[in-house]
């Protein structure tokens, strides 16, 4: 143990969805993402929390799994660490196994194969408020006698139990009961044997080196091990609960009536991305507003208290200008997190992706391969991991090398700053944006249709879902993934953005040239150095010297795309004069307009298609196992970029646009 | 399984069966299948001596013996009587795709590729299971978890009615 203060560790395991991460949050006060969907989880988390005993406890937080037999990456995670096969991971003392009171019987397997492990266990009859609202009669006591492990009825959303969880869970731990459920004589010779074998050979976890060997041997043993567990289980749970009659139609069949509707579900799927994409801008405003005025009196007190020069020009126009620029879009940035915070607390995201599995279909993919896509909608970097939720290995990697071209928000500056260019009014912005979204998530699958086949041939990828009971949002959940990503990109402007704008600004500013013409120090300064050297690649997309270092610097972070553009142009303001204007009023060395909508339509093509982000060729190595595929991603999604907003370029121009 | 109120592991099924055989044992006809009802029935086939619970088989005609000889070896997979049953029960089960929307099946049996991770995930033997929507993919609960699943799945899932 790395920390000597810590008395034992404990692994939380359960089936997806079975409020493990809310468990994990609620013992140990932190904040990890959780979501009313299957595979929230796909990597191990770990906390402390304290016994009412003073114990300080390690507690893991470990990806959902429905069995110990893994058919996806981040069920393999949750094996590996049980088995102790997981890399510089010790096994843990005890297990926490958390069931879902409303679905037991499905969930009791796992505790099964867990207690068949040899590890003592404690069992968290999670969800208990919504049990008994269903009125499931659950008898805790006769449970804990049929299994041999305390069962400690709970609901982790309102910290109900949780006490008398921390009591179980004192230490010393409760003895391991072991192997519950018995073969024929033939089967357990053959077990003994296998486990006698595997302690011979030095084997962590002997047991369950045995069981998986002897079980192993045919799929005739498998299922008959499969179903002498299931006939444990029916045994047990017919004295430990009761269900009632199951006629009346529940909230969640009411709504999903409509939701999963093949007509009327693709309308409510339209309309709340259409509501989502307005809401950005219409609901934005106001508090952009706000940020803008105080950007500008901040601008303003800064100028009035230190003199003209160099270093007032570096907080003006470098950092504040910079920073600020990024920083205006945050209320557009929490407004989407906040609807994606929404959708995955209600428990809708199942349901999208049970509609989009139609679609995915088409392209070689299932409807599981729309969350980790729905994910990268917020960031491409925990959508990449969503992946390890699919089984299919070569859907998987098709899902992470098509991935980035879903919108994420470190696009959405880029985005809100050009779509008023071009179209005027919140609901066309608001159109445009879904447009946007919709044209980088059809290029995806169209690309994932192209691209599977050369993957080589694997088996039809097949569906299936759970789909968690609708449930009402965890305000305090939503609110504080919200806060944290808001931080997060606070954070950003104030370290990676502030640092890229001071380079930007010095770019920008030096070498000094002996004029006093803005516009000869801009093309004398290294930016424009540079500019000059990018000019005749941007030029065939319709962009100038300015635009072609700001790609060039976005490669960094695209935000700084705007940073960028907000320190080349400061030198262009006019008092009170807001960005955009600036944008609008610039214009080429014939005295045309520069940022034309059909240069807008160019910019924003390229920043849909092009992967301006090192992290997450970093993440695309590590989750593929190999360099190829990132950087043959970065290399390919940047020509064709480059390609389709060329593309778009010169066919506007031939069609007579400016 | 049950049909009507006789257990299935006392149920025959031929292809083709004589009238005579009919008046000498209890049969029913079910999706165009003859169904004989054996009651704990013992057949010594070789001397023809027979007996069945229930009727009186002595009274047979010599006749009615040959023809019931020659009937019975024209069943087409008489068997070991256990499997015998599990087939018959197997012949009446259906599908999950096979199966009506919002009617209550157990789960007989799954078998195919895909048999491990849909037991894992609950589609075990000896489950309940109510199917909700039919279509490419399809809705069902079971033990009260609503789960959705391609019809290539369900098709692998074999369920009797509850």
């Amino acid at each position: 143990m790395s920390d000597s203060s810590i008395k034992a560790r404990i692994a939380l395991v359960g089936n997806p969805n079975a409020g493990k991460t809310t468990l994990f949050n609620a013992l140990t006060g932190k904040n990890q993402k959780v979501g009313n969907y299957a595979g929230a989880t796909v990597s191990r988390k770990s906390g402390t929390f304290f016994t009412p005993h003073g114990h300080k406890l390690e507690l893991i937080d470990l990806p959902g799994a429905y069995s110990l037999d893994p058919n996806s990456p981040d069920e393999k995670i949750t094996r590996d660490v049980l088995i102790g096969d997981q890399e510089n991971e010790e096994t843990p003392d005890l297990i926490l196994c958390v069931l879902d009171a409303t679905h037991l019987e499905r969930h009791l397997y796992l505790l099964l194969q867990v207690l068949d492990l040899g590890y003592p266990v404690v069992a968290a009859l999670n969800k208990i408020d919504s049990a008994e609202a269903q009125g499931l009669s659950l008898d805790p006591t006769a449970l804990s006698e049929g299994f041999g492990v305390p069962f400690v009825a709970i609901s982790a959303m309102t910290e109900r139990g949780i006490t008398q969880l921390k009591h179980a869970l004192r230490h010393p731990f409760p003895s391991p009961p072991g192997r519950l459920w018995k073969g024929p004589a033939e089967l357990e010779d053959a077990i003994e044997k296998s486990i006698k074998l595997a302690e011979t050979k030095g084997e962590t976890h002997p047991t369950a080196s045995g069981l998986t060997s002897v079980a192993n041997k045919g799929p005739e043993t498998k299922e008959f091990i499969q179903k002498t567990r299931f006939e444990f289980i029916h045994r047990v749970v017919e004295a430990g609960l009761q269900r009632p009659n199951e006629d009346s139609l529940a909230l969640t069949d009411r709504i999903d009536a409509h939701a999963l509707h093949p007509v009327r579900g693709w309308i409510i799927f339209t309309a709340l991305m259409l509501t989502v994409f307005w809401s950005i801008f219409k609901l934005a405003e106001v508090p952009m507003g706000w940020i803008e005025q105080s950007q500008e009196a901040l601008q303003g007190w800064v100028e009035s208290l230190i003199g003209e020069g160099d270093f007032q020009s570096l907080i003006v126009d470098g950092i504040i200008a910079g920073v600020g620029g990024v920083l205006v879009f945050l209320p557009q940035i929490v407004l989407l997190f906040f609807f994606i915070s929404l959708l995955e607390n209600s428990g809708y995201m199942a349901r999208a992706a049970y509609l989009m599995d139609g679609v995915m279909s088409k392209v070689g993919l299932s409807g599981k391969s729309f969350l980790p896509l729905l994910s990268g909608y917020a960031c491409a970097i925990p959508g990449i991991m969503a992946t390890r939720t699919i089984p299919n290995a070569k859907e998987r990697l098709a899902t992470i090398l098509i991935l980035p071209w879903t919108s994420c928000t470190a696009r959405l500056p880029v985005y809100t700053l050009i779509i008023p260019l071009i179209f005027a009014g919140a609901l066309q912005q608001g159109l445009a944006l879904f447009g946007i979204y919709a044209l980088g998530t059809i290029t995806a699958l169209f690309a994932a249709k192209f691209l599977k086949p050369s993957l080589g041939k694997t088996e039809a990828p097949q569906f299936l879902l759970e789909l968690p009971p609708y449930q009402k949002p965890q305000w305090t959940h939503v609110l504080r993934q919200v806060g944290e990503r808001a931080f997060a990109f606070i954070k950003k402007a104030g370290t990676v953005i502030l640092g890229l704008s001071i380079i930007l600004w010095f770019l920008e500013s030096y070498p000094k040239s002996d004029s006093d013409d803005p516009i000869v120090q801009q093309s004398e300064s290294f930016n424009g150095q540079i500019g000059e050297i990018m000019e005749p690649v941007v030029a065939p997309l319709g962009w100038d010297a300015r635009m072609g270092t700001a790609m060039m610097a976005s490669f960094a972070a695209r935000e700084v795309f705007r940073s960028s553009l907000a320190i080349s142009y400061a030198t262009d303001e006019e008092d009170g004069e807001e960005m955009r204007d600036r944008l609008t009023a610039s214009t080429r060395a014939d005295g045309a307009a520069l940022y034309t909508p059909l240069v807008g339509l160019s910019i924003i093509v390229f920043f849909v298609y092009a992967l301006q982000c090192l992290p997450t060729t970093v993440v695309v190595r590590r989750e593929t196992g190999s360099w190829k595929w990132a950087i043959g991603q970065l290399a390919a999604m940047t020509v064709f970029a480059y390609l389709a907003a060329l593309m778009v370029y010169q066919t506007g121009k031939l069609l007579g646009y400016s | 399984m049950v049909l009507g109120e006789v257990s299935a592991s006392e149920v025959a099924v031929i292809d083709r069966v004589s009238p005579e055989v009919l008046q000498m044992v209890p049969a029913s006809q079910i999706r165009g299948r003859t169904f004989l009802l054996l009651h704990k029935k013992t057949w010594d086939l070789d001397s023809l001596n027979y007996s069945v619970p229930g009727t009186s088989l002595k009274k047979a005609t010599e006749k009615s013996r040959l023809l019931l000889r020659n009937s019975l070896n024209k069943i087409s997979f008489v068997q070991h009587m256990a499997n015998f049953a599990k087939d018959l029960e197997l012949d009446s089960a259906l599908t999950l795709s096979q199966a009506a929307i919002g009617c209550e099946f157990q789960i007989r049996q799954v078998q195919g590729p895909a048999c491990s991770q849909l037991r894992d995930i609950g589609f075990c033997e000896q489950m309940r299971v109510k199917k909700l929507t039919d279509g490419r993919n399809m809705l069902c609960t079971v033990c009260g978890t609503r789960l959705a699943l391609s019809r290539d799945l369900a098709d692998q899932i074999q369920v009797v009615p509850a």
